[in-house]
């Protein structure tokens, strides 16, 4: 509310005309110019300009205080900025990657060959598109291995960017990478002395000062502008600081994230450039590239940098663990921690559990568990260890009726199915797919019926799908826990099976080489292998059971002699008894749209 | 007399006495005003898009009745809503076409004021 005491004037208004009327508040208080309230007078308009001025004045100083907080800052380069105050630095983009086998081929193949690292092949999407996959450090293939290896490949391309260390510029330590598309887990970094003294030494990461002395040789990344970063040295008292003259080679892969996932496709490139080598890529039926992410937003910096700051390097709550691992794996799309003491089936004292997902695959490569592993050990108190463990995944199977007036809506009846399954993904991504995320049948209810005014009702039935791709010819037992009480209509089990319907079902498998067949439960907690053509024909008997109150599964081992052709999947299925799907702190809920089946009903009602 | 309205001169002139800032008043101060707002284009002020006439781009068009009609319903409605100490008698525009131009000349009075006042300006395209 404006002052209006005699000789206040009020100028924190950012509103023009608020502003405005201010200022003639203020003149009215002055007896010699009348004319201030009369749009055509001249003091009006040296009111304008006055009160444009003091407009613009405002709105810069307020911005000015807006940027200068990371609450309130809107520019990303503000809020990089106010992040690295608290030693955050933003996560970049990611490369996807794959894991291919490599052999060589040819008369005359040198005992031993070395792919270097940057080394390229071709990857083709769906879509036609070409993308390239680059190899992150050397490989070695010798002929005691028949010149073959597995070797991961990153999606990008190797970028070096070579800085002159000179004292002289004041800016001696400080070096800004060109390309905003790093990704910042491939930064190397070495050093050579001077352009005549040409010794290399490889420089390490450091994410702070912890452990850092005068004689570390370390860098430090922080965010710089938008999205880019610097590569930053020590001052010879944290970090040793480098010498005029010193050369800076800085490697890192330049990566499209997300862009790279999802592909089947793999070639070499036309020029490998191994003379008189042939090269040639396998992959397994379901390799797919996967692990590419987009850089971190600038609500996700505004919500993680304090978090960040609070973990002060350390890992000692569970909530550090996942800070820490989101900031320096940025390719993992959620991430959970939690202590031994929550671990089930059995409890494991002393142990920190980790988990994450990463995008489009479902499982931890072994290659980043070790890097968690490595990133972990060295911050965490002693006496503990860290193990990493693989999300608990589930797929939710949803089937949705619709019902709608046709006489509310221009549209047609598959418009709206669309609309609604899009809904239903919208509703996986801002909702599902984190640690610990339920699946709740009215919010997404309500969404659905915002889609479109006609439509009257929206009525779901929910299963849970947990997925397997199963080793053909070898013996696997499985053992999960759904943790929903099941679909279970009887109130005694001696009475069930007199209308038996399977609650449990698995997907159909070849259990020996003609007959095929799927897992189903009697209702009575057993679980048999059945015929498919059949399911009142036992093959196997008890070769699980199944706990229809907590959900928990056990199937014994058994052998899977091979998948229909129009899957390599083994899916085991459970009906609900609502809507409503709970998720542990371990678990992951994920609706694909494989799975979603709506049907549309038109009813003509009056109202 | 009275002084009912005071505003400073278009031109910033001074007070030949007191050196200060020239005052216009009363009737000078609401004539002023006035050729404020008729010379005034729209959106020529900041944030108010709607003070002020689109007479300069008449000036470009054919001189004919259609656009001295128009002339004199901008004049009006600017009058009418931004200088309510006006009582609008005749708005009388009329074209010079070998000149180019037009000559306005308003006929108004002032509440406080019973003369009736005239104001006239000449219109004349720049280029």
């Amino acid at each position: 509310m404006s002052n209006t005491s005699p000789g206040f004037l009020t100028t924190t208004e950012l509103d023009f005309q608020n502003l405005k009327q201010s200022l003639k508040l203020f003149m009215s208080q002055q007896p010699l110019f009348k004319d201030w309230q009369w749009e055509g007078s001249n003091i009006s308009v040296m009111l304008d300009v006055l009160t444009y001025n003091t407009t613009m004045k405002a709105l810069y100083l307020n911005l000015v205080g807006s940027e200068m907080f990371l609450d309130s800052a809107q520019l990303r380069e503000s809020i990089v900025s106010r992040a690295k105050e608290l030693n955050y630095s933003p996560s970049s983009r990611s490369s996807a990657f794959v894991n291919l086998g490599v052999q060589l081929g040819g008369n005359d193949i040198p005992g031993v060959v070395v792919l270097p690292t940057g080394f390229a092949i071709s990857a083709t999407g769906a879509n036609g598109s070409s993308l390239t996959f680059i190899t992150d450090s050397p490989v070695l293939l010798t002929s005691e291995n028949n010149w073959t290896a597995n070797v991961d490949f990153y999606e990008g391309r190797l970028i070096t960017e070579t800085f002159v260390s000179n004292t002289s510029s004041g800016n001696s330590s400080l070096f800004n990478l060109q390309s905003a598309n790093v990704d910042t887990t491939s930064i190397y970094v070495s050093v050579q002395n001077s352009v005549s003294d040409t010794t290399t030494v490889s420089w390490n990461y450091s994410a702070g000062f912890s452990g850092v002395t005068a004689n570390s040789k370390v860098w430090f990344l922080q965010g710089y502008k938008d999205n880019y970063y610097q590569v930053v040295f020590g001052n010879g008292k944290i970090g040793t600081s480098l010498a005029p003259g010193n050369i800076i080679t800085v490697n890192y892969r330049e990566t499209s994230g997300v862009g790279g996932n999802g592909i089947k496709s793999f070639s070499p490139m036309s020029n490998t450039g191994l003379t008189g080598v042939t090269l040639s890529l396998t992959a397994g039926a379901n390799t797919i590239t996967a692990g590419g992410s987009e850089r971190e937003t600038s609500e996700s910096i505004k919500f993680s940098a304090p978090r960040y700051y609070q973990t002060q390097g350390k890992a000692i709550t569970a909530s550090d663990y996942k800070e820490l691992i989101e900031d320096h794996f940025p390719q993992f799309q959620t991430v959970a921690s939690y202590g031994g003491e929550d671990a089930t089936p059995q409890k494991q004292y002393g142990t920190v559990l980790v988990s994450g997902k990463i995008a489009g695959i479902d499982f931890i490569p072994n290659n980043l568990a070790d890097a968690l592993i490595d990133f972990l050990q060295p911050i965490i108190p002693l006496g503990l260890t860290v193990k990493v463990v693989q999300p608990d995944v589930y797929n939710v199977n949803l089937k949705c009726i619709v019902s709608y007036n046709p006489l509310k809506t221009t549209l047609t009846e598959s418009e709206i199915e669309a609309a609604v399954i899009n809904c239903i993904l919208q509703y996986d991504s801002a909702t599902l797919e984190l640690f610990g995320a339920s699946f709740w049948g009215t919010p997404l209810g309500t969404q659905i019926k915002a889609v479109d005014p006609s439509i009257i009702s929206v009525n779901f039935s929910t299963s849970i799908v947990k997925e397997y791709i199963p080793s053909i010819g070898v013996s696997s037992g499985y053992s999960f826990n759904y943790n929903n009480a099941l679909y279970y209509p009887f109130t005694s089990l001696t009475l069930y099976p007199l209308t038996f319907q399977p609650v449990f079902l698995s997907s159909i498998f070849y259990y020996s080489t003609t007959v095929q067949a799927m897992i189903q439960d009697n209702g009575l907690g057993v679980l048999n292998i059945v015929s498919a053509s059949n399911n009142s024909v036992t093959l196997k008997a008890a070769v699980g059971s199944i706990d229809y109150s907590s959900g928990a599964v056990s199937i014994s081992p058994f052998i899977i002699s091979g998948m229909p052709s129009a899957s390599n999947t083994l899916s085991f299925t459970v009906q609900l008894p609502s809507s409503d799907i709970n998720a542990a702190s371990s678990q992951i809920l994920s609706i694909e749209p494989k799975n979603i089946s709506v049907d549309v009903v038109a009813k003509n009602v009056n109202s | 007399m009275n002084t009912t309205y005071a505003d400073f001169s278009t031109a910033f002139l001074q007070n030949p006495l007191s050196g200060d800032l020239g005052l216009v008043v009363n009737e000078n101060a609401v004539r002023a005003s006035l050729k404020n707002l008729i010379l005034t284009n729209r959106y020529e002020r900041l944030l108010d898009p709607y003070i002020g006439t689109d007479l300069q781009a008449l000036l470009f068009e054919t001189p004919d009745s259609g656009v001295t009609k128009l002339m004199q319903e901008y004049i009006k409605t600017v009058v009418r809503n931004y200088e309510p100490r006006v009582n609008l008698i005749d708005v009388i525009c009329t074209p010079y076409p070998q000149q180019n131009g037009f000559t306005v000349v308003v006929k108004y009075s002032i509440s406080q004021f019973p003369a009736v006042q005239t104001l006239s300006i000449p219109l004349q395209r720049a280029r």
